[in-house]
C-alpha cells in the first residue's frame, strides 16, 4: 500500500486525525476500555493536580495585586499633609455649635455630642465634619 | 437578536463548571488533544490544558451564557491546539534562519560559496549533511511506524480499506462499495485500527526519548 513516494510523516498526521476524531466520538465505555481505565483516571489526577497549581498561583497573584493596591492606598493616604487642628476647647465649642445650629440633630452623632468624649473621638469627628464640609477648617 | 449574546458566566462560575466537568470528559480531551498535538515538537497536552483553565480562571478566556461549558472548554483548548501549531510552524521555520539581536532576519553566509560545490554555504548548512542524516534517520523511523500499522493488518481487507481510506483522502462511502464493506464491516475495522493504534501507540507517534527532551528533528 505504502509505495515509499508518499511522505511517511504525511499519511500519520492523516491517521492522527483520524484518531482524534475517533476519540471524540467513541463511547465512554470504549474510552476507558481502550486507554485503560485505572492509568487514564491517574493520569487525569495528575492533569487536576497541575490545574491546581496554576489556580494556586493565579490566586496567589491576585491577592498580591489586591494587598499592592491597598497598600499603595494606605500610602498616599498617609502621605497627605497633616492638618493642624484648632485646640480641644475650640473643636468642642465648634462641634457644639455644627449641631445647635440644626433643627434637627441626626441621632448617628447625637451620641457623640456629650461630655464624655475623648479628646481623640472629638479630633476625629473634627477632620469627619471638616471632610463634609460641615467645618471651615481653614478658620482654625 | 438573544438578549443573552454577549453575556459571559462569572469567572467564579467558570471555575466551578470547569471542576464539576466528569473524568471521563478528561480522559477523551486528553486522548484527543494528545492526538491533535501529535507530531508537534513544543507542545504536550496537558500543557495546553493547563493553560487554557488557566486563562479561564484568569477572566481572559470568558464562558458565554447559552453555550454548555464541556463544549466552550473543548472549544478553547481546540484553539489553544491551532495556536500550538502555529509556533510550532515558526519554531520549525527559523531554525534554519539565523537572526540578529534585533530580530532581523541575520545570514552570516549569504555572499560565502563553498569553492569545491560552488554552492551557498547557507545551502550547504541547510540541505547539509548532518541536515539529511537527521531527516532520513526521522523519515526511516516513521516508515518503521506506518510498515508496523500495515503488516499488522497486511490480512485484513477491511482496515487495509480504512488505511486507505486515510492515505488518499477518500470518503468513508467510497471506500465501502470500493471494497464492498457494508456499513457494520466499515465500522468494525475502523474500531479495529483505532483499538490497535491506542493500545500500540499511547505516545502517539513520538518514541519515549522524544518526550524526555525537545524532538529537534520532528520537522
Amino acid at each position: 500500500m505504502n509505495n515509499g513516494s508518499k511522505n511517511p510523516k504525511v499519511l500519520l498526521d492523516e491517521i492522527a486525525e483520524f484518531m482524534a476524531q475517533e476519540a471524540e466520538e467513541m463511547s465512554d465505555e470504549e474510552l476507558l476500555e481502550e486507554v485503560g481505565e485505572e492509568s487514564a483516571f491517574s493520569h487525569v489526577e495528575e492533569l487536576k493536580q497541575h490545574m491546581e497549581e496554576r489556580a494556586a498561583q493565579v490566586r496567589r497573584e491576585r491577592l498580591a495585586d489586591v494587598r499592592a493596591r491597598y497598600e499603595s492606598a494606605l500610602a498616599n493616604r498617609s502621605a497627605r499633609p497633616l492638618k493642624s487642628r484648632p485646640s480641644v476647647v475650640e473643636i468642642r465649642q465648634r462641634i457644639q455649635k455644627v449641631f445647635t445650629n440644626r433643627r434637627e440633630m441626626p441621632l448617628g452623632v447625637a451620641f457623640r455630642n456629650g461630655e464624655y468624649q475623648s479628646d481623640e473621638d472629638l479630633f476625629t469627628l473634627w477632620d469627619q465634619l471638616c471632610e463634609l464640609g460641615a467645618v471651615d477648617d481653614k478658620d482654625s | 437578536m438573544d438578549p443573552k449574546e454577549g453575556q459571559h458566566y462569572s469567572i467564579e462560575d467558570a471555575e466551578a463548571g470547569i471542576r464539576d466537568l466528569p473524568d471521563t470528559y478528561w480522559v477523551r480531551l486528553r486522548l484527543w488533544a494528545a492526538w491533535k498535538l501529535s507530531g508537534n515538537c513544543i507542545s504536550e497536552a496537558d500543557d495546553v490544558i493547563a493553560d487554557v483553565w488557566e486563562r479561564f480562571i484568569r477572566g481572559t478566556r470568558r464562558w458565554p451564557v447559552g453555550t454548555k461549558i464541556e463544549a466552550c472548554f473543548w472549544n478553547a483548548v481546540k484553539s489553544a491546539i491551532d495556536g500550538e501549531w502555529d509556533k510550532h510552524d515558526r519554531q520549525v521555520a527559523n531554525r534554519h534562519a539565523p537572526i540578529t539581536p534585533d530580530g532581523e532576519p541575520d545570514d552570516p553566509f549569504e555572499n560565502v560559496v563553498d569553492k569545491i560545490t560552488g554552492q551557498s554555504m547557507t545551502e550547504l548548512m541547510v540541505k547539509g549533511p548532518l541536515n539529511e542524516l537527521m531527516a532520513a534517520a526521522e523519515r526511516r523511523r516513521q516508515e518503521q511506524i506506518v510498515e508496523h500499522i500495515e503488516n499488522s493488518f497486511a490480512n485484513d481487507g477491511a482496515v487495509t480499506a480504512v488505511l486507505i481510506r486515510l492515505e488518499q483522502g477518500l470518503n468513508a462511502q467510497k471506500i465501502q462499495e470500493a471494497f464492498s464493506l457494508t456499513e457494520t464491516q466499515y465500522d468494525s475495522a475502523r474500531k479495529k485500527l483505532r483499538r490497535f493504534l491506542n493500545r500500540h501507540y499511547p505516545n502517539q507517534w513520538r518514541s519515549h526519548e522524544q518526550r524526555q527532551q525537545e524532538p529537534e528533528s520532528l520537522a
